[in-house]
């Protein structure tokens, strides 16, 4: 009987913990205003019309004026992938998947867009594809939510003296899952300093200097891990493991980073 | 424990065991039939190709890709064959398998001459393979013998720091000078001496500043080649390096491998001159071998870059230094306006294709160029092969008749000239179709660069795209990591301090439940505390009586509980035995006994000072 009081008041507690979680979230509360809304609409309807590069003007003044949104990013996308600006549209659809990672739609294009244009993905190791099946911000919330659980739990035990086995049994839980998220996000963290070439016909350098020997021609849309900068150059890491230098101007940044990496 | 754990232990290491067991014969048999289908060869060498007549040669049939195989020696009139034994060879090299047999006999001639010894049969898994001929000379007895041999393979004389080696790096000639980006090809060669095993750890690197050296190529070709009278296995590698800066550079190429020595033999005494253990046979069986990790580094060699020049260095120019050519085809070359045509530009010849970029399609309003894309196909030589570029095109306007040409800019470094090369304008027919056809095109572009357009002129879309969203959601201003939003961190940090809050709360109950004498001086303290404030409670009312009788009750309160004893229990005779004589605490006792049954009244200064002494002393008993 106390056991079924308990399991009511720790469900209590985490819909509580997930209305709070949702509540505060920023990205929650960012207002649209009417003006960008209209505009949206506008550029749905030139998208319609196969007037892309309109539409992609449209989807631009709003993320310059009002911010993005994960279908705002999407649109964008597809409009750049219309007009053949591969790089410009990985870029975007990469964004949106930080947004809303569960949108098949972003998962789909990006996987055809890539497909078409050749841009194969390397087979990752094991604990890398395994880290890949979520992304930084889904670890980190599994991580976050096992600490909140794992804490009322705690919190109840010092209360209840009933239910020690099942509270037991969900604190192992907890710190199992807690221990696997922070190692998914730890492995994921590189995502940080993930960017798009965005750039046509870019090359790697051996060196950081304009007369310096290239290694390779990198395809436009290749995804590249930044490593550190020099002048005008980044070193960066591609996703077979060569690294070499780049010009900043033909990458972007898929999350804006810290100043230090400007 | 139980007889069913026991039994767990003791299976545990026979299972590994048994496991690294069947691993080793899955490994050994997955690997197996490849080495049974390697190609078995047989060849023969003599060495020394020349010699006098009193001395000898040694005659080595090696048979590659077998473990067994039976050698048939021709007679050949005035020669003598003596077997000097047979040695087995396997060598893994760079994750390559391979298996040598070889016989050695001692060929010595009766007179000078010229000698031909004829193909020897060797019968391999019921196969006979034979030899090539090898034909020699012998010289009078005493003379030395000459340079000049015919024996297969062709002996190749050591170079400076090569004598007693067992390996060494020899690199192809290298030209002297060099233009930057320049690429020039280089022949390198690993030399091992023949019944040294030998593993490489890495693939040869290029040390010294102001070159580079592509990757090298995994698997290199295998010879074997005679130098200075042994016989070395060969491992050659052909590449090519580039300058990347400009001056005297001074390279070398270096090889770490780990040679897999043979331990010599002491010879045992008492068997006359011929050490019975010397023989190769005793020499595999009851010799070991020693690893041992040696760079093998080429001999240094010195070239100048030099810059390319800047005077009327086209601004076209993107870096490629070479010889090159160039063509253009188009398809298709009947078109409407608005249809897009894949230009397809051939760069090939030798050279840095690496800095080959696209040759530019002039900048004309009645044209529309796409990016284009680029594939590279290697030629016969890792500096030789062409580059293609394919590139959407779209005409816009109905007066064109030709694509007109690209050109492409190099450096030529036998002529140390800029070559702008051009290609011969595309005749084009175009169809003058309606207003609408021109709008819309209505093929696909061939190119695999541009796909299918969708509705706009020229478009280089993507088919099969999932639709837009309809809904746009809530705006943001920029991507921020769940991890750096505050009330992430704040959540997490509330959840932290909770925790180490509950488990320092934890530990103190375990502390207290550890030790009981604490909780009952805990349990003494608070009594102690309730009746004091009974007894000031009663001194406050200036009642003697009351106040006696709380003094009593405090003190059989705390003493009952410190001497186990009931408190009603404790009596003044108890106290006296007990306490210390001295102790004020039997006074006031006597007082209060006194003051249950008599009416006997106190002071206010006596009841401040009673309290003073039964909270110290009963404090002190705590």
């Amino acid at each position: 009987m106390k056991s079924n009081r308990y399991l009511a008041l720790l469900s209590a507690v985490c819909a509580a913990l997930i209305l709070f979680c949702s509540s505060a979230c920023p990205c929650a509360v960012a207002a649209s205003g009417q003006s960008a809304e209209t505009l949206f609409q506008q550029g749905n309807e030139l998208y319609g019309q196969g007037k892309f590069q309109e539409a992609l003007q449209i989807y631009s003044r709003i993320i310059a004026e009002d911010g993005f949104s994960g279908p705002l990013l999407y649109n964008l996308a597809n409009c750049y992938a219309q007009t053949g600006r591969t790089g410009q549209a990985i870029l975007n659809y990469e964004r949106a998947l930080r947004l809303s990672p569960g949108d098949s739609d972003s998962k789909g294009n990006l996987d055809l867009l890539r497909k078409s244009r050749g841009l194969f993905q390397e087979e990752l190791p094991l604990f890398r594809r395994l880290a890949s099946s979520l992304d930084l911000d889904q670890w980190t919330l599994a991580a976050g939510l096992s600490l909140v659980i794992f804490t009322l739990i705690n919190l109840a035990g010092l209360r209840l003296s009933n239910g020690r086995q099942i509270r037991r049994w969900t604190g192992g839980l907890c710190l199992l899952v807690m221990a696997i998220a922070s190692a998914g996000a730890f492995c994921q963290y590189r995502q940080l300093a993930e960017a798009v070439v965005t750039g046509n016909d870019s090359r790697l350098l051996l060196s950081p200097f304009p007369a310096a020997s290239s290694i390779e021609t990198i395809q436009e849309g290749r995804k590249l891990h930044y490593l550190s900068k020099h002048g005008s150059y980044a070193l960066v890491e591609d996703e077979a493991g060569r690294s070499g230098w780049i010009e900043t101007n033909a990458i972007t940044f898929i999350i804006e980073p810290a100043d230090h990496l400007r | 424990m139980t007889r069913r754990r026991l039994r767990q232990i003791q299976t545990r290491p026979v299972a590994g065991r048994l496991f690294c067991i069947l691993l080793f014969l899955a490994v050994t048999f997955t690997a197996a039939p490849r080495w049974c289908q390697a190609e078995t060869t047989v060849s023969a060498s003599l060495n020394p190709a020349q010699f006098s007549a009193d001395t000898g040669a040694a005659l080595i049939i090696t048979i590659n890709g077998s473990r067994s195989a039976d050698v048939h020696i021709p007679t050949v009139a005035g020669l003598s064959f003596q077997g000097r034994g047979r040695n087995t060879q396997m060598q893994f090299i760079n994750g390559s398998f391979s298996s040598s047999l070889s016989f050695t006999y001692l060929v010595q001639a009766e007179t000078p001459g010229k000698y031909t010894i004829p193909p020897i049969g060797v019968s391999v898994d019921g196969n006979t393979l034979t030899t090539k001929p090898i034909t020699f000379e012998v010289t009078q007895a005493g003379s030395a013998p000459s340079t000049q041999g015919t024996a297969s393979p062709a002996p190749t004389r050591l170079r400076a720091g090569e004598t007693d080696k067992v390996a060494f790096l020899r690199l192809s000639e290298l030209k002297d000078t060099s233009w930057t980006g320049e690429v020039i090809p280089i022949r390198i060669k690993a030399y091992f001496r023949q019944g040294i095993k030998a593993n490489l750890n890495a693939l040869p690197i290029l040390k010294g500043d102001g070159f580079v050296m592509p990757q090298l190529d995994q698997k290199p070709s295998q010879t074997e080649e005679a130098v200075g009278g042994s016989v070395y296995s060969v491992l050659t590698w052909d590449s090519s390096i580039s300058a990347i800066k400009e001056g005297r550079h001074t390279l070398t190429v270096e090889l770490e491998a780990a040679l897999l020595l043979p331990h010599r033999r002491n010879p045992f005494p008492g068997f006359g001159d011929q050490d019975i253990f010397q023989d190769e046979f005793f020499q595999n069986f009851f010799g070991g071998f020693e690893s041992k990790t040696v760079k093998v580094a080429s001999q240094p060699f010195t070239i100048e870059a030099k810059q390319l020049p800047t005077d009327h260095q086209p601004p076209d120019f993107s870096g490629a230094v070479g010889q090159f050519n160039l063509s253009a085809a188009a398809k298709p070359t009947k078109v409407e306006v608005g249809d897009p045509i894949t230009l397809t530009m051939t760069v090939s010849g030798k050279g840095n294709f690496d800095r080959v970029e696209p040759p530019k399609f002039p900048e004309d309003p009645k044209w529309k160029t796409y990016p284009s894309s680029a594939e590279f196909k290697q030629g016969d030589s890792s500096t030789q092969g062409k580059k293609i570029f394919e590139q959407a095109i779209v005409v816009k306007d109905d007066h064109v008749t030709e694509i007109p040409p690209v050109s492409f800019v190099f450096f030529n470094p036998e002529t140390e000239k800029y070559i702008s090369l051009t290609s011969a304008p595309i005749p084009l027919s175009l169809k003058h179709g309606s207003q609408e056809a021109a709008a819309a095109p209505k093929s696909t572009p061939a190119s695999p660069v541009t796909t299918a357009p969708k509705e706009a002129p020229g478009n280089p879309g993507i088919a099969g795209l999932a639709p837009i969203h309809l809904q746009m959601g809530s705006l943001q201003k920029k991507i921020v990591p769940l991890f750096a939003k505050r009330w992430f961190d704040t959540l997490l940090s509330l959840c932290t301090i909770l925790l180490l809050s509950v488990f320092l709360w934890k530990a103190r109950l375990r502390y207290l439940r550890n030790n009981p004498e604490l909780i009952r001086k805990k349990e003494m303290r608070e009594l102690l505390a309730q009746n004091m404030l009974q007894i000031n409670a009663a001194a406050g009312k200036n009642d003697s009586g009351l106040y006696l009788a709380a003094c009593r009750k405090a003190m059989q309160e705390l003493l009952g509980r410190r001497w186990q004893i009931e408190p009603s229990a404790i009596t003044l005779a108890d106290l006296q035995a007990r306490l210390d004589p001295s102790s004020s605490l039997i006074a006031i006792f006597a007082t209060a006994e006194q003051g249950a049954y008599a009416n006997y009244t106190l002071s206010a200064e006596e009841m401040r000072r009673y309290s003073g002494q039964v909270h110290k002393e009963l404090s002190e008993l705590l």
